[in-house]
């Protein structure tokens, strides 16, 4: 809901809006009745409030000032404030353009209701009431939007409020530049007064060099379409002047204003414009808006309450989601697990009364049978090597030895997992009297018989060593142990 | 923009919302969480309950499997008094007996003091611990057959499991001299017997 307030010379219009339509809508006179009216009203009526005022007293000055920001900037304002409207709180500046060229100044717009004293009495009671005022807006300002879909570079926008007046506005380049309000009177009608009055109006653009020399005037007039029909027969031709005759209508439409009109008076445009679309500036200070930061804070606590509350309740409906399906899944597996530990405790129930838990029973049988593999019977070591001597009679054994060796190197295609056989065997040739190559050659082939059966075996003495890197010295003794060799065997189980 | 405590009625009913808001936020977020965190932990026991017996329902499994596998094989490790302690006079008995068959001509032995026995390459043991009594054998033999007739009768009639880990066989010089040993030979090894930790 909003409170839109429209203020003229004598007379204040109120109208409650909600969703862009009125409400309800009441007219105060300004005198002591209707401000008592108006103050009762307020008690009622506590919206954020927007006062569009159309008065004569409100003054435009163009104005270029040097570029600035922050405090510099609020500080030249104000001086120029103190030097245009030294009366009056009510004043703006807007800025039009920053210039292109040059120190790239900026052009500004200065604008003041000159008369505060029409104003003060209704804002005062505005004030007491604790009405959160948003703005104190005019119509020239609000009337750019009405304006800007115009390809003319120069507008006069003119308007009729029934209770104010004929509004000009003109427009160059789209951008506010001068406004004037020719006030109502009881023989002047809206024909007649836009009739009078836009030629004066051209001719005070021409004065002001606001309108370039021999530039045509695009003239935009707001009207209900009886009395533009009127007005297209009425209206001089001329070079000077092209018309563009806007239905109220239409332009309702065209701004999705849902009001009926019946006359020629544009106030209701200008109200659903501002209730839409209040412009960023006004003339209301900090004081006079006091109450509407307020309000604004205030509803933002309120968001921030409202917003931390749903916030909450859904974090706690997505906790109370998961619990519930937690709870649900809690419930499903208690239900397996007892199931499950019936069908075991079914299961040991059947199992025997045996001489130990079966693990150890499993353990101490895998030990057995592993320290089994680790144990080889002597026979499975002697008699291979037995058999192999028994083919090699020039072979006399001296010493045999053998043990188990984890540590001995595993070779391909054998068990890894089972300690090595290592056989140490220390013999000597017999009857090769100094045939030496005989007696390497039979040694040969006891080795090679030996690896046949899966043994590595490795040479550890040969009875004559001719390799390069060995000595040799001639042999005349013929002893029993002339041509020892020592050979070491190893063997793991095959994979 | 500058508040004064006469702004603060206006306001009241805004920040007490908010305050308002704020505390019920905070407990029913509390409570809610708690819920589902005692939910959470529910589940997370009751998944830990149905792990739990499901682990003792495949260890249950798995001893009947173990129970038809091993329970034959075990009793003979127990007739064979494998399983328990050393039975030293046992070992000591049957040594003589063999003694008395005169399969070797001589032989001594030696048991050490039981020790902690270790395989090598290392096997999982369970609950047992795997104990060795080492032994030494001195024999004097007249062929190697002899040897191989003694361990023969070890592993037969005695009760044990002696683990014999490797011998030394000499020719020794008097050879051929009548009633003198040919052959002389050491071996070594250990008696294993598997002792559950689990039972006193």
């Amino acid at each position: 809901m909003k409170l839109l307030l429209f203020l003229n010379a004598g007379h204040l219009h109120a109208q409650i809006m909600a969703h862009g339509k009125i409400v309800t809508q009441h007219e105060f006179s300004d005198s002591p009745d209707g401000q008592e009216n108006f103050a009762e009203f307020l008690k009622a009526a506590r919206y954020p409030a927007y006062l569009l005022v159309d008065v004569i007293e409100e003054d435009f000055r163009q104005e270029t000032v040097p570029h600035m920001s922050g405090s510099s900037r609020t500080a030249l304002l104000q001086r120029k404030f103190e030097q245009f409207y030294h009366g009056t709180l009510f004043h703006q500046a807007t800025l039009l353009q920053r210039q292109k060229t040059g120190r790239r100044d900026d052009d500004m717009l200065f604008s003041a209701l000159t008369n505060p004293s029409l104003i003060k009495p209704w804002l005062d009671i505005m004030l007491a009431q604790q009405i959160p005022l948003a703005g104190i807006y005019s119509v020239p300002q609000i009337s750019a939007p009405l304006v800007k879909d115009h390809p003319s570079n120069h507008l006069l926008l003119i308007s009729w409020e029934k209770s104010a007046g004929l509004r000009q506005t003109y427009f160059s380049d789209h951008r506010l530049q001068i406004s004037r309000l020719t006030p109502i009177r009881a023989d002047l009608t809206f024909q007649n007064a836009v009739i009078s009055e836009l030629t004066r109006t051209y001719q005070y653009l021409k004065s002001l060099s606001l309108l370039p020399s021999g530039q045509t005037l695009d003239v935009r007039l707001l009207g209900h379409s009886h009395d533009l029909i009127e007005l297209q027969l009425e209206l001089p031709r001329s070079a000077d002047m092209r018309y563009d005759f806007a239905d109220l209508a239409n332009l309702a439409k065209q701004h999705n204003i849902d009001y009926r009109f019946t006359d020629s008076d544009a106030s209701q445009i200008f109200l659903h414009q501002l209730a839409a679309r209040p412009p960023q500036t006004h003339y209301a200070n900090a004081a006079h808006t006091h109450y509407f930061t307020l309000w604004q804070l205030k509803h933002a606590l309120n968001l921030a309450s409202g917003t931390l509350l749903i916030g909450c309740l859904l974090w706690s409906a997505a906790n109370l989601w998961q619990g519930g399906n937690d709870a649900t899944e809690a419930k499903s597996l208690q239900t397996q697990a007892q199931r499950t530990l019936n069908e075991a405790q079914q299961i040991t129930l059947t199992l025997p009364n045996t001489y130990a838990p079966a693990a150890d029973m499993k353990a101490g049988v895998s030990i057995m049978r592993k320290l089994n593999q680790h144990d080889f019977a002597p026979s499975g070591i002697l008699r291979p090597i037995s058999t192999i001597l028994d083919r090699h009679p020039q072979i006399e054994l001296d010493d045999l030895a053998w043990k188990m060796d984890a540590a001995e190197p595993v070779a391909p295609n054998t068990l890894a997992d089972v300690p090595a056989q290592v056989i140490t065997i220390k013999g000597h040739l017999l009857d090769f009297a100094n045939d030496y190559r005989a007696a390497l050659n039979y040694l040969e082939n006891f080795q090679r018989q030996l690896a046949a059966q899966g043994y590595q075996v490795t040479a550890l003495a040969k009875p004559l060593d001719v390799s390069p890197s060995g000595s040799i010295a001639d042999r005349r003794e013929t002893g029993k142990h002339a041509l020892d060799f020592s050979l070491r065997l190893s063997l793991r189980p095959p994979l | 923009m500058k508040f004064s405590k006469s702004d603060f009625p206006l306001m009241r009913w805004s920040i007490l919302a908010v305050c308002a808001s704020a505390l019920i936020s905070a407990i029913i977020l509390y409570s809610s969480g708690k819920y589902a965190e005692s939910a959470r932990n529910e589940r997370h026991n009751t998944q830990n309950m149905l792990n739990d017996a499901r682990t003792r329902l495949a260890t249950a499994l798995q001893d009947q499997q173990n129970m038809a596998t091993y329970t034959g094989e075990y009793g003979e490790l127990i007739g064979q008094k494998i399983i328990g302690d050393d039975q030293r006079l046992d070992w000591m008995e049957g040594l003589e007996k063999i003694r008395q068959k005169n399969l070797v001509m001589d032989f001594r032995y030696n048991i050490a003091p039981q020790k902690i026995y270790v395989p090598q390459p290392p096997v999982s043991s369970g609950n047992f611990d795997i104990h060795y009594s080492e032994m030494k054998l001195q024999f004097d033999l007249l062929h190697e057959e002899q040897l191989l007739d003694f361990f023969d009768a070890l592993r037969s009639q005695v009760k044990g499991w002696y683990q014999l880990e490797g011998c030394t066989l000499q020719r020794t010089e008097n050879a051929g001299t009548a009633a003198a040993a040919y052959i002389k030979a050491e071996c070594h090894g250990g008696w294993i017997t598997l002792k559950n930790r689990k039972i006193p």
